[in-house]
């Protein structure tokens, strides 16, 4: 089983003000972390983050940052 | 202490790296975020350094040692039978065929390992060489005085010096993104990968259930609009079987516009075929989902400019992909410059080209003259499927064989057969087996490549070519042709 080390701090930050709520994070995200919420997206399940930053490219409105996580923390694949 | 040189991410570029600049010398420090080196490593791959590095016997060596070191590295158990499954548009398997056996490849050693096991292996070389590694520390900005980098800064606030920092620290580089020389990733080039890894209850069952298979490819329709999507399934002892890469070279605005992310499509595709297995035999064995998920993105084409004064951003980063030469290209390149204590701008520039395979350095000048109708094709039949698609980068192999693009395609169409399919004859594999092999060594390999490499190979005789004769058969790859049902 991959592990996820809660990561103290949020690492992909939504700018709620530049969101326009296209959806693409929810579409293309394989960890299903992101919502929407009154049309706009929200990060609903960190810990199902893959850390492939996908949200990043894919937001058409530039309202999504994802830094590298805190280290040591966020997901550790064991399966290679 | 002031070093020369930092290096931030402990992947496979950046410990080869490491490994090449300690071994020369230099005071090194590897920067890794994760707890343990290999921990954000994911996916397997097929090495076979002395087919692709056949020019550079020391990382040839490097990565065999490492490959070699893997603890538990059960030979046969990645490399033994491969088997490709076509599906149509329907999603049924309508083809399987069984390739070559790896474990050699013409004359050079192959093993298809994971690559965790691979960097963590590597990071032990690159330390035993003696590099400094440290992890659990997020790099999260430069040091920079004027124009000039001068080390990293990590999140707990520590300044760490160095003459030079290489930054090769994945697609999502932070370095890159704080210098201001990568803002954001094309949507339209960057491509698309999932993965997952099952457990099954042994290794017999893992076998059962996945039947040794190694490579998948899928069929037309289901990774639109580029059509060929491949995976690859690779066994582990234990009886986990990871499996990777099912919606490769799918760019991620053809999902979003789909509105599908990779694993709808991975779901659509390899569930449907496992599915089939399970419902004509028992399902005990069968798990009920997958222990672990993984998802990446390829970047797309080359940085336009990858270094600045004091630093240089190598691999996946700069979007030079490709494992392990990279970095050796990088470290190759700044040793005679570390030795003289010139890191200006100026003095990294030739990073620019240094940072490409040898084969794509000549090609930022391609001509129709060059490549003339005229010339004659080559034989083929020694050609390795390694080789193959090694050379499906198009340009390397116009190169090497001078010839046009048509040329190469049908070559490749031809080639593909003999090797991949295990059989030269078309009643035995079926025209199938042929357009669509031919079809995805193309199609794929070169349209990706074509992304990663567009600014050299942007020779506006070149692409339309390519895209030209996929279209030119699209209707026919997309018929349904119905073979000898595996099940």
């Amino acid at each position: 089983m991959s592990k996820w080390i809660p990561v103290t701090e949020y690492f992909i930050e939504i700018d709620s003000e530049k969101c326009t709520g296209c959806g693409n994070c929810v579409v293309i995200c394989g960890g299903e972390v992101f919502e929407m919420k009154e049309k706009k997206a929200v990060v609903a399940r960190i810990e199902g983050c893959l850390e492939c930053g996908n949200c990043e490219v894919v937001c058409m409105a530039d309202a999504i940052r994802f830094h590298i996580p805190k280290g040591g923390t966020g997901i550790v694949y064991e399966c290679g | 202490m002031i070093y020369d040189v930092i290096i931030v991410g402990a992947g496979s570029n950046g410990s080869t790296a490491a490994y090449f600049l300690a071994k020369r010398g230099f005071k090194t420090l590897l920067v890794e975020s994760s707890r343990a080196t290999g921990d954000k490593c994911q996916g397997a791959t097929e090495h076979v350094p002395g087919v692709i590095f056949a020019n550079r016997p020391e990382l040839v060596k490097l990565m065999l040692t490492a490959i070699k070191k893997i603890p538990h590295l059960n030979p046969g158990d990645l490399g033994t039978a491969t088997a490709y499954y076509y599906v149509n548009k329907e999603n049924e398997v309508v083809f399987k065929s069984c390739a070559v056996a790896p474990g050699k490849t013409g004359n050079e050693e192959s093993y298809g390992v994971h690559n965790q096991d691979f960097v963590r292996s590597l990071v032990e070389e690159a330390e035993k060489a003696g590099a400094k590694l440290k992890t659990g520390t997020t790099v999260v900005d430069v040091i920079r005085e004027g124009d000039v980098i001068k080390g990293v800064v990590t999140e707990g606030g520590e300044e760490i010096r160095a003459q030079l920092t290489i930054a090769a620290d994945g697609r999502i580089s932070t370095i890159a993104k704080k210098v201001g020389l990568l803002k954001k990733w094309d949507i339209n080039v960057c491509c698309y990968q999932y993965g997952e890894a099952w457990k099954f209850r042994s290794e017999e069952e893992m076998f059962y259930y996945v039947e040794r298979a190694r490579h998948m490819f899928f069929g037309s329709t289901l990774t639109p609009p580029r059509p060929w999507g491949a995976c690859t399934m690779s066994p582990r002892p234990g009886g986990i079987v990871t499996v990777n890469a099912p919606t490769s070279w799918t760019p991620l605005s053809s999902m979003v516009s789909a509105k599908m992310n990779a694993r709808t499509v991975y779901i659509q595709n390899l569930y449907k075929i496992m599915e089939v297995k399970r419902m004509l035999s028992p399902c005990e064995g069968f798990p009920d989902r997958p222990i672990q998920r993984q998802s990446t993105f390829m970047p797309g084409p080359p940085l336009k400019k990858p270094y600045m004064a004091g630093l240089i951003i190598c691999g996946d980063a700069g979007a030079i992909g490709g494992i392990c030469g990279a970095g050796e290209r990088a470290a190759h390149f700044v040793t005679p410059l570390l030795e003289k204590g010139d890191v200006s701008e100026e003095a990294l520039s030739g990073f620019n080209t240094a940072r490409l395979p040898e084969r794509l350095r000549g090609f930022a000048n391609i001509t129709d003259k060059k490549f003339g109708k005229n010339k004659p094709t080559v034989e083929l039949s020694e050609v390795s499927p390694t080789r193959i698609v090694h050379w499906s980068t198009g340009a390397g192999y116009m190169e090497k064989y001078n010839c046009s693009v048509d040329e190469m395609v049908e070559n490749m169409r031809l080639a593909a057969v003999p090797h991949v399919m295990g059989s030269p004859s078309p009643k035995k594999c079926g025209e199938f087996g042929y357009i669509e092999m031919g079809a995805w060594l193309i199609a794929i390999k070169i349209n990706h490549l074509m992304n990663l490499y567009g600014p050299i190979l942007q020779d506006p005789a070149m692409f339309p070519q390519i895209l030209k004769w996929v279209q030119k058969n699209q209707q026919f790859f997309n018929e349904k042709k119905v073979f000898d049902h595996p099940f």
